[in-house]
């Protein structure tokens, strides 16, 4: 039994860290938050939607891939339409967060307004569904996904750590102008940030439509992911991916528990506002924060 | 003359006149020194030179060519600047600082040649290569600072306030670079609150002072100059009699 | 026509949601993400209060009211404390809507998701509208008063309000729950128009409508989100075939508003004669709209599709010409009488407060006169200062520094860039917790302390890049430091209670004149601040700290980029400061005319270290001075 608990919350904890990934890493570079993150998301979805099932028949594989780079593609111009102009004019981050917001609205509107409000499942990718472990179940595509992302983020850890951009990147979250003095294209810098949060956000889309369902307001399952990076601390990444796994992990543990004959998982989302809320009392700064108070 | 600066005009934030009509040259393989007290504008104006802020009027001649207020292409130019209080990445090891100074090159061997000849001017950073930037001394990371901006092979290296926080003992070691990196034909420019030190290594020296250029000449010279002691220290009328009483002896 | 009573009805709900909204995020600047779920709760709470216990509307909106603000408290004090940055309260909105969805699909008492239909529709045109014009009263009394004016502060700038003594978090808990409030008037309204709620209603489409009526009005106003939040209302129900369209409309509005044009419809201003006409155009537009369409609606069944849009599309732009020129013909008209009027009103105010709040005006005026006796001890040092230390990860930027200051003394606080002079302010003044060492400051320990509470023991501080609030103005930014003195309640600041808050407000007006006058800056008392040249603001900043009546002044660089004969006048200024206000004063300078000219005695920092102390003249002639800021030792130039 607990097992299983663990193996279902590593597997919704997994997506979350992945979305969490994505949001923290604009945040450390560019010090707002990328509300959009959440309509990203939801595109990576309907483009492994679109392949899969409404306009070719193509595989998963092939699906996912498309899905990363289309979805990274669309975060690249989100930033080049919403951001870049406040970004170069050093506007207040909440310019940008309403900027963000306004992205969010209008892309998942337009979804609704062109595709329509109706739920789409994507194909099942595995044909033999599960297998048992030590008395639990774990399905393959849960296995796959959890890999994936775990290559996903180890990719990402490379990049950050052995490439020239990475190190951009990771000197930019400290301080932005004197990179740009070094030489490096700011531009260019921001949008392969871009470009790799939204790859990361379109693989999440992907596995969330087939874990559940693709419909146009599943981008709000963002909220925990924000909340998952909040807990492990905003603007570090090692913190979003630990803190989206706990979130993850908590939820199945709350979903299974039963006080009285009140089945707590309805209430769920309940719970994770009230842990965001305790802990912000206790400790803002999260598990391995670094952005707590305003920047001056 | 490598960098031709005329009649710059700059603004900070939205009311302070920085910059007012400023104009000097630096020729190629010198040291040329900009002294004053703080607010007289040597920041504002480095941060010109490299195109973090754009002028309100006036040119800036680099190599022949304009400097456009893009800061990454200033640099392409040849232009790099070692900014005051340093601003290293300490979340970044020694060596990834460094990494970044060579950013935009490409040419292996010629990065690899520039390292060797950083860590000969610079042994103890060859030691510490793996550690965190954030933790090494002051006079350590105003070593690792130069050197972050010698890797990209620039013309024209800026230097904003390099003896600033460091002991005595150390400024002269920083001095002493400078003069070694002159030698081997860097142009350099440095912005100083230390005016005897910076005097003492230039060729050519300008004093700026709320913004404006009000004495120039060889380094030398300024030295012994008298005025420039009453300029940081001295009343203000002082000064005004001395050039008065210079400009009416021409 | 019932269908334009619809659209008006529908319109005014709103706008009280959003005119709180525009309290929360236009002038406090705080992004709220799910401001529908208030109107959630107030709807839920007023609408449960009638259906199930036949309660009359009134008391039940009051109480929806009130829930609504208990639970933004729920929201607001985990994430405003602590002063954390915004992202954190737009994540707990986003979480608490979620959370509040839940329970109310879940609860026996809410009916679920079904939710409950049949609520007695006791909102009416008539009463909403009179809801709504109450609101834009209250909420225009509540930004004139001193909490709306502390409000605002935050809002420009937090440090700055934190140093004229506001404190951030019960400050923006109560614009919260104003907010709140607001919302749950609206949300019981709607409740009780509508007939019918479920949970789907307050969605993020809700708080979407909201947010880009207040962005897209003008942050910093009242009548922009007004206005916009109108015709955000009326167009798409005009245009029903576009519903889902209208919502993309809102997107992108958000981002080209933010983009190209952040200040918004209205931006800062209010309703006033310059933007009389605009405010009649757009008022003009709406209306128009909104006749048009019923026009639209009457006739279509008998005339067919396209003759019914002509006559609508006719009207629709008579009715907005004509109201547009109706505006301008007011505003032509009201020109010359305006300031006349104006004047009138003010003396007949003047003179209303000096009959009835007469004994008020006559006690102890706003700002301390000039008295012969110091307020403070003369035997012993205002400040003490023992071994203050403060350290920035490796680097020691204060070292184990000792200074006294004796009441009524001017001292200086020189010493190259980098030695610690501003960290050494910081460190006073409660922005950097110390690391070691005491500030005894009249006996008390401040080190430990929250720099409101510094600020409100005494000492009042100027910054290095001066910290204004830019879009007040010259007298409002003074006003604001009083705020000390705007004592009145919340309740009588909402109503405008004449005896208390007129009285109290003209007090204040006339103390911050006076301080004005001080300053030499009475001539500019209406511009705004933000658009002062650069001397005056750094007097008026200086104005600002002198209205927290300090003991202790610490001005950091106020020369700074001044000329020379800018310094001399500052010089004289800040003596005339000193002995009228019987002020101590402490300065940070690198322009050594002032300091010499101004300061009894000067101190001498190097690289954190105190390195030398004494007369103007003694620092002068001290070689470790010298050395410190030339860079050697200095054999071969003589000093005159």
């Amino acid at each position: 039994m607990v097992l299983q608990t663990i193996i279902t919350g590593l597997s919704i904890g997994s997506i979350y860290a992945l979305m969490a990934v994505g949001y923290s890493l604009v945040f450390s570079v560019l010090n707002f938050s990328n509300f959009a993150h959440g309509a990203i998301i939801t595109l990576g979805a309907y483009i492994a939607w679109a392949i899969m099932v409404h306009f070719f028949r193509l595989p998963f594989l092939p699906a996912l891939l498309l899905s990363i780079v289309g979805a990274g593609i669309l975060a690249f111009l989100n930033e080049r339409i919403a951001y870049r102009t406040l970004r170069r004019r050093r506007a207040p981050s909440l310019y940008l967060m309403i900027s963000a917001m306004g992205m969010a609205i209008a892309l998942q509107n337009l979804l609704y307004a062109t595709v329509g409000a109706k739920l789409y499942a994507l194909p099942p990718v595995f044909t033999q569904d599960s297998f048992e472990v030590g008395g639990a179940t774990i399905s393959r595509m849960d296995l796959f996904a959890f890999v994936f992302s775990v290559v996903a983020i180890g990719l990402l850890h490379f990049l950050l750590m052995h490439t020239k951009v990475g190190t951009a990147i990771r000197a930019a979250s400290h301080d932005m102008e004197m990179v740009a003095v070094l030489g490096v294209n700011l531009d260019v810098l921001v949008a392969v940030l871009f470009l790799i949060a939204g790859g990361l956000g379109g693989m999440a889309g992907v596995f969330m439509g087939v874990k559940y369902m693709v419909y146009p307001s599943m981008g709000w399952i963002t909220n925990k992911a924000y909340i998952g990076a909040v807990i492990g601390g905003l603007g570090s990444l090692p913190g979003a991916i630990v803190g989206g796994i706990l979130l993850g992990l908590l939820e199945a543990l709350v979903s299974v528990t039963t006080i009285g004959s009140v089945q707590l998982s309805t209430y769920r989302d309940v719970f994770s506002f009230g842990i965001l809320a305790i802990l912000l009392i206790v400790r803002p700064t999260g598990l391995f924060g670094r952005f707590v108070e305003e920047k001056l | 003359m490598l960098l031709s600066v005329e009649r710059l005009n700059c603004f900070y934030g939205e009311a302070i006149h920085a910059l007012r009509d400023v104009s000097f040259g630096v020729e190629e393989g010198t040291i040329a020194a900009i002294i004053g007290a703080n607010g007289a504008g040597k920041s504002t104006l480095m941060w010109t030179l490299v195109g973090l802020l754009r002028p309100a009027s006036g040119t800036i001649t680099f190599n022949g060519q304009p400097v456009r207020p893009v800061p990454h292409q200033a640099v392409a130019s040849g232009i790099a600047l070692v900014p005051e209080r340093r601003r290293l990445f300490p979340n970044l090891s020694v060596r990834e600082n460094l990494t970044l100074g060579g950013y935009r090159r490409s040419d292996r061997a010629g990065i690899a040649k520039d390292e060797e000849y950083v860590f000969s001017l610079f042994p103890v950073l060859k030691e510490r290569l793996a550690q965190y930037a954030g933790t090494l001394s002051g006079g350590q990371q105003q070593m690792l600072a130069i050197a972050r901006a010698l890797m990209s092979r620039p013309k024209l290296l800026l230097l904003d306030e390099p003896s600033l926080g460091l002991a005595p003992v150390l400024v002269r070691q920083v001095f002493d670079t400078i003069q070694e990196i002159s030698r081997q034909g860097m142009t350099i420019l440095l912005v100083e609150q230390n005016a005897l030190k910076a005097l003492e290594v230039s060729t050519c020296a300008y004093v700026l002072e709320v913004g404006r250029i009000v004495l120039q000449g060889l380094g030398r010279d300024l030295l012994r100059n008298p005025a420039v002691q009453a300029a940081y220290l001295g009343v203000r009328q002082q000064t005004e009699v001395i050039l008065e009483e210079e400009s009416r002896a021409h | 026509m019932a269908y334009a009573q619809a659209i008006f009805t529908n319109s005014a709900i709103y706008i009280i949601a959003a005119m709180g909204l525009a309290i929360f995020t236009g002038y406090t600047g705080l992004f709220s993400l799910g401001h529908a779920a208030f109107m959630a709760v107030g709807a839920y709470t007023a609408a449960i209060l009638t259906y199930f216990y036949h309660w009359p509307l009134l008391p039940a909106l009051l109480v929806g009211m009130i829930v609504s603000v208990l639970v933004s408290v729920v929201v607001g004090y985990p994430t405003l404390r602590a002063k954390l940055r915004s992202d954190y309260f737009a994540i707990a909105t986003l979480g608490f809507g979620e959370a509040l969805k839940v329970v109310l699909e879940n609860l026996d008492l809410t009916q679920g998701a079904r939710g409950l239909p049949g609520i007695q529709k006791l909102a009416d045109p008539v009463n909403t509208a009179v809801w709504m014009v109450l609101t834009i009263w209250l909420c225009r009394n509540f930004l004139r008063s001193t909490y709306g004016r502390k409000i605002i502060a935050i809002g420009q700038d937090p440090v700055a309000a934190e140093m004229i003594g506001i404190r951030l978090l019960p400050n923006q808990m109560l614009s919260l729950a104003i907010s709140a409030a607001c919302a749950g008037l609206s949300g019981g309204l709607l409740a009780h128009y509508i007939t019918f709620i479920q949970p789907a209603i307050f969605s993020m489409d809700l708080s979407s409508l909201l947010t880009a009526g207040v962005v897209c009005g003008g942050m910093g106003s009242l009548t922009g989100p007004f206005v916009a939040t109108a015709l955000f209302v009326v167009v798409p129900e005009l245009f029903r075939g576009l519903a889902l369209w209208r919502l993309v409309l809102y997107g992108v509005l958000l981002v080209v508003i933010m983009n190209l044009r952040p200040k918004g419809l209205f931006g800062h201003e209010e309703l006033s004669l310059s933007n009389l006409p605009k405010l009649f155009m757009m008022v003009g537009l709406t209306a128009g709209l909104t006749i048009g369409a019923g026009f639209y609606k009457d006739y279509v069944q008998e005339w067919g599709e396209i003759p019914a849009w002509l006559l609508a599309a006719a009207v629709t732009l008579g009715a907005t010409l004509a109201i547009s020129y109706l505006g301008h013909g007011l505003a032509w008209l009201l020109r010359p009488a305006l300031p006349r009027l104006g004047a009138v009103w003010n003396r007949h105010v003047t003179g209303f407060v000096r009959v009835l709040g007469g004994r008020k005006t006559q006690t102890a005026p706003v700002i301390a006169p000039p008295s012969p006796d110091p307020p403070v001890p003369l035997d012993q040092p205002l400040l003490r200062i023992r071994g203050l230390s403060k350290r920035f990860g490796g680097v020691i930027a204060v070292d184990d520094v000792d200074l006294e200051v004796w009441p009524g003394q001017v001292v200086g606080l020189i010493g190259p860039n980098g030695s610690g002079k501003t960290t050494l302010f910081n460190l006073m003044s409660g922005v950097y917790p110390v690391d070691s060492g005491s500030v005894l400051f009249g006996g008390r320990e401040l080190a430990g302390q929250p720099p409101t509470s510094i600020v409100l023991g005494g000492i009042s501080r100027t910054f290095q890049n001066i910290r204004l609030f830019p879009s007040m103005t010259v007298l409002e930014n003074v006003q604001t430091a009083l705020h000390r003195a705007g004592d009145y309640g919340l309740l009588a600041a909402l109503v405008q209670w004449p005896w208390t808050v007129w009285a109290t407000e003209e007090r204040l007006r006339n103390g911050a004149l006076e301080l004005l006058d001080l300053l030499e800056l009475r001539a500019h008392a209406d511009r705004v601040a933000g658009t002062l040249p650069y001397g005056l603001q750094r007097k008026l900043e200086i104005a600002r700290a002198l209205a927290l009546q300090p003991t202790l002044l610490l001005l950091d660089e106020p020369a700074a980029g001044m000329n020379p004969r800018e310094s001399l006048e500052l010089v004289a200024l800040l003596r005339r400061v000193h002995q009228r206000r019987h002020l101590t004063i402490i300065l940070i300078e690198h322009h050594m005319d002032v300091v010499m000219n101004l300061c009894e005695r000067i101190t001498v920092l190097n690289f954190g270290k105190k390195i030398a102390e004494g007369t103007p003249g003694e620092i002068q002639a001290n070689p470790l001075v010298l050395e410190a800021y030339l860079g050697d030792t200095v054999e071969h130039v003589a000093i005159r």
